[in-house]
């Protein structure tokens, strides 16, 4: 615990947390994070900490407005960035130290790592989409690694099992390692793998008008289950308000944005599944959402409520920053945008994988 | 009045002199006295018990006093501008200690005022502690230990008015700017030695009267008290704490022959221990602590914020934690990045804070009004109850 930094923007170390910096310093060496030296002052009148911005002696608090005078000053190690793809590289290193094969998909930043003719999936909590990974025997069969405790809630006495915290890892690589091979032999494949070939290959064999029809027929089979199966879905998301099945993780990044952005699918869900927004809803097949293609369709429908479906992961950032703010100006998710996990978790939460076959 | 008694006065910062002149411009002493009391007859039947007066009237009585000695009439009235600052609650402790006050009946009911006449009289020292403990009440406070305990045999006997004397004559030839220190008294008290001086400031400072400003190189108090066989120092000072905490060491140095160092610590706590401590607390375990606060840094959310739960109420901020627990935000798991709790402990409330050194987690006071007595109170309580 004394020498746990979190991999998390932001966060900020005393001058006496001696081990912690040493840590952070490491983590500093491998590239994995950026610090920064941070002053601060104190007033004498009300305790606050104010940080010192530039060189000179006089400061005012920024609570009570008091002149400090030559300030005493303190010195935090602030985390100014981290990295995520240094932290893909240095795990994909560590897969291939092992000698294992592995396949990135860098849409969803999952490893497909291969042991015994199996794979097994491994996420990034909090960075990875893990939707269909979860709906799927809730994870088994996958390793989730814990960048930052913050996600602590998300593990509980049935899943904790399958979690390991990357700053372990750095330490122990040998724990992944062993990990892996206990995950492999311990349970099967985990479905979602499965699942996800079985719609690439369908798609592989859709073309684009094809593509419409199979969301055509997507949607109608969700507006006949509105009342049953997909309550069932929202009821269920809501027991589990603050654990990993009601997160979607939608990956921005870009100048001025944060890395991703952690939203609640209950929310999201209820908004972009509403059926009178299944009469504008946009079909992108096998094409990455960017702000041109988006633009148009949002146009096109007169800037009506909007469903987006997509048959794949690729959705550039500043299309999502825009379903928030527009979230932000409405009060609800205007235009939604369904992508191909959250397609995949629908289809098989709500056990209509029939439909896979059928237009195939 | 006797230029003794004066000096007494003007040393416990009563403008006596002001005083004695009060006559040449208005009321007489006894009717400056007698506008000022409320409780006229409580004054009337203590003065006529203390002084065998046999009188039916605060004003005779204060004129048959007048009669007999003009100066204890003076006196009276600088006790009654010496209590203006005092609070009863500052002084029960002190005068608990009085030997005078049982013998007159005088007890917590009666008006400080009336109880300080008899001290005056016969116990004048208490006047002195009371001063002292007044000005400690009111400085801020740091505590340190010394670096290596030292093992010196009743440092106590050691030490004494001459000795620390001839180390301020010592440290103040040594200066670069010569600044005059003076040792205003040396008091012990519960194996404690208190040191109280004041050392002039560097530079003049602005009198301001109605048509002019006058310079004076005032000066500023510092207190030292050293417990614990010398181990332990708290320094009172509100200007220049390092320059005091220097003049600590070399004076200890001095009187013991050792090399002393201490470093700044109230207490310091392992991390299991200290979260366990806090998690007791919040589940309400520990008795006669409540969590009324608590300040968290680096919360577990995007960018690290500073969070600071308080209650607004008497109610504790337990189910609050709770609350936000089952939304993932757990605050008192990670404690070494507990900045702050705010704690009721036997009906007083404290704001703590905290901060990581080394492995370990030091406490450290708000400083403001906490006398050292009470600070060792808390310590000796949470103590008690971190395991």
């Amino acid at each position: 615990m004394i020498d746990y930094v979190p991999l998390r923007k932001g966060y900020t170390i005393q001058e006496g947390e001696k081990e912690k910096i040493e840590t952070s310093k490491s983590f500093e060496n491998l590239g994995l994070i950026r610090l920064e030296k941070v002053e601060f002052a104190f007033c004498k009148k009300c305790g606050n900490k104010t940080i010192v911005k530039d060189d000179r002696n006089q400061l005012y608090c920024s609570v009570c407005s008091t002149l400090i005078l030559s300030p005493k000053r303190e010195i935090e190690t602030l985390i100014k960035e981290v990295n995520h793809k240094r932290i893909i590289d240095i795990l994909s290193a560590k897969l291939t130290s092992f000698g294992l094969e592995y396949e990135f998909n860098k849409s969803k930043n999952i490893w497909y790592v291969n042991i015994n003719q199996k794979l097994i999936p491994v996420f990034l909590v909090g960075f990875s989409i893990h939707n269909l990974l979860i709906s799927c025997s809730e994870g088994k069969g996958s390793i989730g690694i814990l960048l930052d405790r913050k996600f602590d809630h998300f593990i509980n006495k049935t899943n904790s099992h399958y979690f390991l915290n990357f700053q372990d890892i750095l330490k122990s690589p040998g724990i992944f390692q062993e990990r892996l091979k206990n995950i492999s032999q311990q349970f099967n494949q985990n479905y979602s793998i499965e699942l996800e070939n079985k719609f690439d290959s369908l798609m592989n064999n859709l073309g684009d008008s094809d593509f419409e029809i199979f969301v055509e027929t997507l949607l109608k089979k969700l507006k006949h289950l509105s009342n049953t199966k997909l309550q069932s879905y929202y009821e269920f998301l809501n027991m589990n308000k603050n654990k990993m099945e009601n997160s979607k993780v939608v990956i921005l990044g870009g100048s001025g944005n944060p890395d991703f952005k952690i939203i609640n699918l209950l929310d999201y869900l209820t908004d972009a599944l509403k059926p009178e927004k299944f009469g504008e809803c946009k079909k992108f097949y096998n094409t990455i959402l960017d702000m041109d293609k988006y633009g148009k369709a949002i146009t096109h429908s007169h800037q009506k409520d909007t469903l987006f479906v997509l048959s794949t992961d690729e959705i550039r950032p500043g299309v999502w920053m825009n379903v928030f703010e527009t979230k932000e100006i409405h009060g609800y998710h205007k235009y939604s945008i369904i992508d191909k996990d959250l397609l995949l978790t629908l289809i098989q939460v709500l056990k209509i994988e029939d439909i896979l076959e059928k237009s195939a | 009045m006797d230029e003794k008694e004066k000096e007494f006065w003007r040393k416990l910062d009563i403008p006596i002199d002001y005083i004695l002149e009060l006559e040449l411009v208005g009321k007489d002493i006894a009717s400056r006295i007698y506008n000022s009391i409320k409780n006229k007859n409580e004054v009337l039947n203590f003065l006529n018990s203390y002084f065998k007066l046999k009188s039916e009237d605060l004003k005779e009585a204060l004129s048959m006093l007048r009669s007999q000695d003009k100066d204890l009439l003076f006196n009276i009235y600088a006790i009654f501008f010496y209590c203006r600052r005092l609070k009863e609650g500052m002084v029960s402790k002190r005068l608990k200690k009085s030997k005078v006050l049982g013998k007159y009946g005088l007890d917590d009911k009666t008006d400080l005022r009336i109880k300080l006449i008899p001290i005056f009289l016969e116990e004048r020292n208490l006047l002195i502690d009371i001063y002292y403990d007044f000005l400690l009440a009111s400085t801020n406070t740091r505590s340190f230990l010394t670096t290596k305990k030292m093992e010196v045999p009743n440092i106590i006997a050691r030490v004494n008015r001459r000795s620390v004397e001839s180390f301020f004559l010592q440290f103040q030839n040594e200066m670069r700017t010569k600044r005059k220190m003076q040792l205003w008294d040396l008091i012990i008290d519960d194996d404690k030695i208190k040191v109280f001086f004041r050392i002039e400031r560097k530079e003049p400072v602005p009198v301001r009267f109605a048509d002019s400003n006058k310079f004076y190189k005032t000066a500023s108090w510092r207190t030292l008290i050293f417990s614990e066989n010398g181990n332990k120092l708290d320094i009172f000072a509100k200007n220049k704490p390092d320059e005091t905490i220097r003049i600590a060491k070399e004076l200890m140095s001095y009187l013991t022959g050792f090399d002393v160092n201490y470093e700044e610590l109230a207490k310091k706590y392992d991390p299991p221990k200290f979260v366990n401590f806090v998690r007791r607390v919040n589940q309400g375990i520990i008795e006669n602590a409540k969590l009324y606060g608590i300040e968290r840094k680096n919360a577990p959310l995007s960018s690290s914020p500073i969070m600071i739960i308080e209650s607004q109420t008497n109610n504790t901020i337990n189910s609050a934690l709770e609350e936000l627990n089952n939304l993932g935000i757990n605050l008192i798991d990670d404690v070494t990045n507990i900045a702050g709790l705010k704690i009721e402990l036997d009906q007083r409330t404290y704001r703590l804070k905290f901060r990581i050194e080394g492995s370990q987690i030091v406490i450290i006071f708000n400083n403001r009004n906490i006398p050292e007595t009470e600070k060792e109170n808390v310590i000796e309580f949470l103590d008690g109850n971190m395991n």
